[in-house]
């Protein structure tokens, strides 16, 4: 099934584009494109990671699944604003600490994985802001030891986190309350993007969100995108690069890979199935039945796409002029 | 507003969402977080405040959506922006004292006006977890005023919220400023019953105006404090005609706020 399709992408275009792009130096540059499965690997047990970009929209979704179809465990979590993508990772048993801004669903809800295993004391949480995540993915990206800003201030949210990553400080000119943050640099970055070219620079259309702070910030960077282009493409439209290829330690080409969410220009999110599994995910065997369908019942995001169904797909095509699908009403039935 | 007066039926969220709405004054920087606060800001964009800037976290600036955006970082906004750029970069703005309005939501307020969006019970072992801040503590530290919008309910307004995510005006008096938070505060809460302030010295909640049906003994009664009730609370203008249009075909119209049953 999936894994003709695959080969055709893993032989047929990506070799031609690897060709054609080396006329810049003397030296061929490496071609770091992998497969989803020799990604996830890469990610030990224990490791720390950051894989959510902010919303539905753009987050490296099919990685995600392949995490959890690796069964991996004891991963330390980071991120900002985080939904559904934290959920499924939350509860596949994949998460012992998480350091988030957020993990909800917003106008859907809560997020009931997250809740059960909090709640159970399954998981350990540590609560900031998203401006502090943010702020601390920066002080990452910019080779610091910690962050100042004024977020936490006055809140529990200090009280919550050990001393040895956010104390109340003054300013050293001013005497000004602040409160200081530790950076963060997770083991792992995962982001997904539209287009990446062979060596590794990506482009990326839309909202950014924190994403360049988070890839930035990590010691491994991996990349999944819609497609693989040529590298003359990204020359000739440079700023459209939101990562330097030399940051990259592997690629990955994956149509759809932020299903459910959406991509910009891509495809739409898709809500039916966001509700669907929030639903599913409010009762454990609810949850597992949804892991052994998208997840455990399928060998990769081909056969996940197989199971969403070619319709669906079509539908959540973005309209050009939009950026978002028409037929996207329609599917609600609104 | 009066002679335009409404006779039409109108629901609870509706008559939060007009009330909230008419908080905001045109041409004001409005940072809005997630749920109602996303209606009333539209509502108030395409009635008196034609040239409010709407920002959210995800980077977006100056929002017109076409089509009703159901989060935050919606691709639906990025239709009819003036910009988009990065979380730095708008919570930078934020942080910098250039925004004037916050405008948030959450699930438990204290007489103080203090936000818990993170846990109900003991934080270690909740009785309840909630999403957790998001960008409520930048939006509640930073904001020159904050409007918060939640529905009136005992349980949603304890004596002390279980955690301070979002700070308010913390123990009352000067005890936000004391804190290193030089400026912003809860300015109006807005809920399905009435619209509440704050005193200017001891920084406690005090009931301002009752919605249309609504007897203060209600309000009393669905506060887990005791309110301070001065003279001259007045009553809120039932919503118009026209605000009652607009929400329901221009902001909402599919109902994704207004029908759906929110969770806030």
């Amino acid at each position: 099934m999936g894994i003709g399709a695959n080969s055709y992408f893993l032989s047929g275009p990506r070799e031609a584009l690897g060709r054609r792009d080396c006329r810049m130096g003397s030296t061929e540059l490496e071609v770091k494109l992998v497969t989803m499965r020799e990604a996830a690997k890469m990610v030990a047990d224990g490791s720390s990671i950051c894989c959510s970009s902010f919303g539905y929209e753009k987050v490296a979704f099919a990685f995600i699944r392949e995490l959890i179809r690796q069964r991996k465990q004891n991963l330390y979590l980071y991120g900002s604003g985080m939904n559904v993508d934290a959920d499924m990772l939350i509860g596949a048993g994949c998460i012992r600490k998480a350091e988030i801004g957020h993990i909800g669903f917003e106008n859907i809800g809560l997020a009931p994985c997250f809740r059960r295993q909090v709640e159970a004391g399954k998981m350990e949480v540590e609560d900031y802001s998203n401006f502090i995540m943010t702020m601390r993915f920066w002080a990452g990206m910019m080779g610091l030891p910690f962050i100042s800003l004024r977020s936490g201030l006055g809140t529990d949210i200090p009280q919550t986190i050990s001393k040895d990553k956010a104390r109340e400080m003054q300013c050293p000119f001013t005497g000004q309350k602040l409160m200081a943050y530790r950076a963060v640099n997770p083991d792992f970055t995962i982001i997904h993007v539209q287009r990446v070219d062979t060596e590794g620079n990506a482009h990326i259309d839309g909202p950014v969100y924190d994403n360049v702070e988070k890839a930035k910030s990590a010691k491994n960077l991996i990349v999944t995108c819609e497609e693989i282009v040529t590298p003359d493409f990204v020359r000739q439209t440079p700023e459209k690069t939101m990562i330097p290829g030399f940051l990259v330690k592997a690629v990955v080409e994956v149509p759809l890979g932020a299903h459910p969410y959406a991509c910009y220009k891509y495809y739409d999110y898709d809500w039916q199935h966001i509700e669907q599994y929030a639903e599913n995910a409010k009762d454990p065997k609810g949850f597992e039945a949804y892991l052994d369908r998208y997840i455990y019942g399928v060998d990769d995001n081909w056969g996940y796409l197989k199971e969403i169904g070619y319709e669906k797909i079509l539908r959540l095509k973005a309209n050009t002029s939009l950026g978002y699908s028409t037929y996207y009403k329609k599917l609600v039935g609104e | 507003m009066t002679e335009m007066e409404s006779t039409q039926r109108y629901t609870s969220i509706e008559m939060m969402a007009v009330a909230a709405a008419r908080q905001i004054k045109d041409r004001e920087v409005i940072f809005v977080g997630t749920g109602l606060p996303m209606l009333a800001s539209m509502l108030a964009l395409n009635t008196h405040a034609p040239h409010a800037v709407i920002m959210y976290e995800s980077g977006y600036v100056g929002c017109r959506n076409r089509d009703t955006a159901r989060i935050i970082g919606d691709i639906r906004l990025m239709l009819n922006l003036t910009q988009v750029t990065t979380m730095v970069d708008v919570l930078g703005l934020l942080q910098s004292g250039k925004v004037d309005v916050g405008f948030l939501g959450g699930a438990q307020i204290d007489k103080y006006g203090n936000i818990n969006a993170t846990t109900i019970g003991d934080y270690k072992h909740p009785r309840l977890r909630l999403p957790g801040s998001g960008g409520a503590v930048d939006i509640a530290t930073n904001a020159k005023r904050l409007l918060i919008i939640v529905n009136h309910e005992k349980r949603r307004f304890p004596e002390k919220v279980d955690y301070v995510t979002s700070p308010g005006w913390l123990t009352g008096g000067d005890s936000r400023r004391d804190a290193g938070l030089g400026w912003g505060g809860p300015d109006k809460v807005i809920t399905d019953l009435a619209i509440m302030g704050f005193d200017e010295d001891s920084k406690r909640m005090r009931l301002e105006s009752l919605h249309p049906g609504t007897a203060a003994e209600r309000v009393m009664s669905e506060t887990g404090f005791e309110l301070t009730v001065p003279e001259n609370v007045t009553r809120t203008q039932p919503p118009t005609h026209e605000e009652l249009r607009i929400l329901r075909e221009v902001v909402d119209p599919t109902g994704f706020f207004l029908v759906r049953r929110m969770k806030v």
